[in-house]
């Protein structure tokens, strides 16, 4: 399905810069900072133990 | 006997769409972005529940899931609700009025719930466990999808269960699934990978197991890949646990192609892949290469069984208003899970936890402890032991 290309590049700036566990905007700001700092933020959970065999 | 295409009527399915499992999660979307881009990616299934750690939601991410809501290729899956659990919860109740609110801001074309109650005290942190297929627990879960349906407006529906006790059990569960939907006109998610884990656990051909399915209630279905894990009480025994870190079986595949044409109603074919496993390049190429050739499998069934004669499809919705009163609970049942749960999270080996069983409230019960294998044991105690702590 076709997505719109603005949101597809929004998608993609706020993976490279690493901004999604927090929820941030993926601005400059962000991205500086993670240059300085190594990376910390926790994965979300994007799934589960759902299955009952997880 | 795997009956295979012979002797079934040519049958029209609706339009069946490649989805894959989506969240706000940067491995996952890593892995997502080049299907986006190639426009393969026709359905997302959203695990709505598995947000409550973020404060809030951003606004690219909620008009992700927008694009595909208002072509109505947005399918949410419930984690937390604990269906079975033999108390009406108040985290239900929150849980219920979030979907509630969810569900207006989003048009879910379904969703979906999981079989079984959550181990553990708190809300967000057990892994879903088996129950004993009575008639209370029948009351139960067909209360609990009631409210379920009550409170998103669409259709909803359950997904068979990876883990079991017992043969029994295995033999009993699609039949079980098929009297708890009834009342709501449910579906029920077939996910594939589950009938892989407990064909292998329990020596079952897989041709038979689906059999014991109620095919015709198949909306969704979901393909993963898991992992084998040693049985310290049955040596040389490997167990196939659903554990969604690895790449999709052959097996698998070849279970998705011969049964999507004894599915007519099927119309989500969900890829499922946990984050932790996505972290690498390779991992998400692979991730990349399963969509891909299951969206092949998916086209071809779709050129192959689409474009012949139309008749009976279900639309999954109630004929009546549902009308739910007090939530129907069972006390009993309620210390047992909470005796159950205790057992598997804390237990140091399978021979503890077998006799704590023996000793407690579910001993002589329906619940049949006398008579679960012993490397399903030890494979619940593993479950619930490595989610008790949540995703912390």
């Amino acid at each position: 399905m076709k997505i719109p290309k603005t949101l597809l590049q929004t998608i993609v700036i706020a993976v490279a810069a690493g901004s999604i566990a927090s929820c941030k905007k993926p601005t400059d700001e962000i991205k500086a900072a993670k240059e300085k700092t190594e990376k910390t933020t926790p994965k979300a959970p994007d799934c589960c133990p759902a299955c009952g065999m997880g | 006997m795997w009956h295979g295409l012979n002797g079934i009527d040519p049958i029209i399915m609706p339009r069946l769409y490649s989805t894959i499992a989506c969240n706000l999660d940067e491995n996952l979307l890593a892995a997502a972005l080049p299907l986006f881009e190639k426009e393969q990616v026709e359905a997302i299934e959203w695990p709505f529940d598995s947000l409550y750690q973020f404060e809030h939601i951003p606004g690219w991410f909620e008009e992700l899931l927008q694009t595909f809501a208002t072509k109505k290729r947005l399918i949410g899956h419930g984690i937390y609700f604990s269906l079975f659990s033999g108390k009406w919860l108040p985290q239900q109740e929150a849980w219920l009025s979030h979907l509630e609110k969810l569900s207006r801001s989003f048009s879910f074309d379904h969703v979906s719930e999981h079989f079984g109650f959550m181990t553990g005290e708190n809300f967000h942190q057990g892994a879903p466990i088996g129950i004993p297929y009575t008639n209370t627990t029948l009351a139960i879960g067909q209360d609990r999808l009631k409210r379920l349906q009550q409170a998103c407006q669409c259709p909803v529906g359950l997904e068979n269960l990876a883990f079991s006790y017992s043969v029994e059990e295995v033999q009993r569960h699609g039949d079980f699934l098929e009297k708890l939907i009834e009342p709501v006109n449910g579906f029920i998610i077939l996910d594939l990978h589950n009938l892989y884990c407990q064909a292998h656990n329990f020596d079952i051909a897989v041709d038979q197991l689906v059999q014991l399915y109620p095919l015709h209630k198949v909306r969704e279905m979901h393909i993963s890949g898991g992992s084998w894990e040693n049985s310290a009480v049955n040596p040389g025994k490997k167990i196939r646990r659903d554990t969604h870190d690895a790449a999709v079986p052959d097996e698998v595949f070849q279970l998705l192609e011969k049964i999507i044409p004894l599915c007519p109603n099927v119309k989500f074919v969900v890829l499922e892949q946990l984050s932790h496993a996505l972290g690498s390049n390779d991992e998400r190429k692979q991730f990349q290469e399963d969509f891909e050739k299951m969206n092949r499998i998916i086209k071809k069934a779709t050129v192959t069984y689409h474009n012949t004669s139309s008749k009976g499809e279900n639309i999954f919705i109630p004929d009546h208003r549902i009308l739910t009163e007090a939530p129907i609970e069972d006390t009993l049942l309620f210390e047992q899970q909470a005796s159950l749960s205790s057992i598997l999270e804390t237990a140091n080996n399978y021979e503890e936890a077998s006799t704590l069983l023996q000793r407690s409230a579910l001993a002589n019960t329906a619940w049949d402890v006398e008579h679960w294998q012993p490397h399903m044991l030890e494979t619940a105690m593993a479950i619930a032991q490595k989610w008790k702590n949540g995703f912390a």
